[in-house]
């Protein structure tokens, strides 16, 4: 099970550099020249069980990438909480988070061993990593010579090769080429099968409509309409609630 | 189904580990084990003497300063050798961590914005890892230059085991404290090169300690980790005599004054860290 109770986040006001906190300690700069604090989420409460397949739909903005990363325990709320029963796993910014001298071989162990895989897991899936990736000799050279879909088709494999109880996904299915593309639709939905609980994230109402038994509307921060997909990606595609 | 004939490549992964737990620390150690042994790698196979600048360059910098203050101090230059290229490595570890540490964080926001459930620890970790490498790779070379100027080994060498596990602790401790605020405060970096600086001058690196000690400056020594952290390797090492209990008893309050700085630190900091990125 994923709960999330009455969940409110508020990114913290950034206070700047030495030189401005002690501006506006001494009063040189004025307090309003701090940037507002934003609250990206207002007592957000879902309890997602066994089985179900979330979809979260919303505008740009409205707090769903962030909803995500409160999930997964990236972000920590500034109120309420979130429990867990089970392994999460979240899929998104795939093309971050990479050491660029080093070669693919070495990133793929890297990326492996923050997922919490052991070395020995790693090296037991490293040749259907690699075959997956499609990049052949390119892992031996250092990932800085990658191209931007290369380094997604890299860290897609890596990340994929988990199975984790509850799965937390970004659109991140927009990765490499199209060919890459179909086989990434293949081995995620392998992925979201053995999974017993999913949140997707998706701009696409076809994929929410298809793969999901709950959609979420989730606008300026609130829960907006909670309900089946037909008629949640219904009301928000005439946009009223 | 291919899926179902292969049920060994779709075996669970087994549960994540708990915080805390004693799978939960080895797994910290492993990814900074793999991000230091990269670092190490990065630096010396990009320079085509690789592994060898390691040693050549604090020894060409120990050998130059050598010879100008052996004369300033009246050093018999086969004796302040050996003790400068000694007291450069050491300072060079634990100006390297503090450097390191102001980056620990912020060079990682790829993984901290991503992937969850990494402790915090293991990015300062990495720093210390690939800075304690270097420092043993120093030593080695140490040890050379003082079997060539007619030094020996001998069994107090052992007692370096204890001298530098404390530096290995104090180094990590350092550098976590200087990755919270450096990632807090990002221009902190500025203020924190200054202090370095003055604690550099402020600690018997280049010059004999007992030259303070004369100027009755004395108790720089006395309140200076740095210095009792320095004689309880250096002592084992160029005098071949256990070091003085006070240097032990001072270097261990200070390893536990900054562990549990750190400790502090990256409690305050963990549900901040992110939001500073």
């Amino acid at each position: 099970m994923l709960h999330v109770d009455d969940v409110t986040l508020t990114f913290p006001r950034p206070k700047g550099s030495l030189r401005d906190r002690v501006s506006r300690a001494f009063g040189v700069l004025p307090e309003e020249s701090l940037p507002p604090a934003v609250t990206a989420l207002r007592d957000v409460r879902l309890r997602v069980e066994r089985g179900e397949r979330v979809g979260i739909v919303g505008y740009n903005g409205a707090g769903k990438t962030t909803l995500l990363k409160v999930m997964c325990g990236i972000y920590s709320p500034s109120h309420g909480r979130v429990a867990i029963d089970g392994d999460i796993a979240c899929l998104f910014e795939l093309a971050t988070g990479f050491e660029m001298e080093a070669s693919g071989w070495d990133n793929m162990l890297t990326r492996g061993l923050l997922l919490g895989l052991s070395r020995a897991e790693i090296r037991e899936r490293t040749r259907d990593i690699a075959e997956f990736t499609e990049l052949g000799a390119a892992l031996d050279r250092p990932v800085k010579t990658y191209s931007a879909g290369m380094f997604v088709r890299l860290a897609f494999a890596v990340s994929t090769a988990i199975t984790p109880d509850v799965l937390l996904l970004d659109e991140v299915i927009a990765a490499g080429d199209v060919r890459f593309h179909d086989k990434a639709r293949g081995r995620l939905e392998e992925m979201v099968e053995r999974a017993s609980i999913l949140v997707l994230v998706s701009h696409s109402m076809e994929t929410v409509r298809q793969m999901c038994t709950r959609a979420i509307w989730l606008h300026d921060g609130t829960i907006r309409m909670d309900g089946l997909p037909t008629d949640v990606t219904a009301a928000y595609e005439s946009g009223a609630a | 189904m291919a899926g179902a004939a292969a049920p060994a490549a779709a075996a669970r992964v087994t549960a994540r580990p708990r915080f805390g737990s004693r799978q939960a620390h080895l797994k910290t150690l492993s990814i900074a084990w793999q991000l230091a042994r990269l670092d190490v790698l990065r630096r010396y196979t990009a320079t085509m003497l690789g592994i060898v600048w390691a040693i050549l360059a604090p020894l060409l910098m120990s050998a130059v300063i050598g010879v100008v203050f052996s004369n300033l101090f009246g050093q018999k230059l086969e004796e302040f050798l050996p003790y400068l290229f000694l007291n450069l490595t050491l300072w060079a570890f634990f100006a390297g961590t503090i450097d390191g540490g102001a980056i620990a964080f912020i060079a990682a926001e790829g993984y901290i914005k991503q992937i969850a459930r990494v402790s915090f620890w293991t990015y300062p970790l990495r720093m210390v890892l690939a800075a304690f490498f270097t420092l043993l790779l120093g030593l080695l070379a140490v040890a050379g230059v003082l079997l060539l100027f007619g030094g020996h080994v001998s069994v107090t060498w052992l007692l370096l085991v204890p001298g530098l596990a404390a530096w290995l602790v104090f180094g990590f401790a350092v550098c976590t404290i200087s990755a919270v605020l450096n990632t807090w405060v990002r221009d902190f970096q500025h203020l924190q090169a200054v202090g370095v600086q003055a604690l550099f001058y402020a600690t018997p690196v280049m010059f004999p300690a007992a030259l303070l000690v004369q100027h009755r400056l004395g108790w720089l020594l006395t309140f200076n980790p740095l210095y009792h952290l320095m004689m309880i390797v250096r002592v084992p090492m160029l005098n071949n005599s256990v070091p003085e209990m006070s240097h032990y008893v001072a270097s261990v309050l200070s390893v536990v004054f900054v562990a549990t700085v750190a400790v502090f630190a990256m409690r305050w900091a963990r549900h901040r860290l992110v939001f500073w990125l």
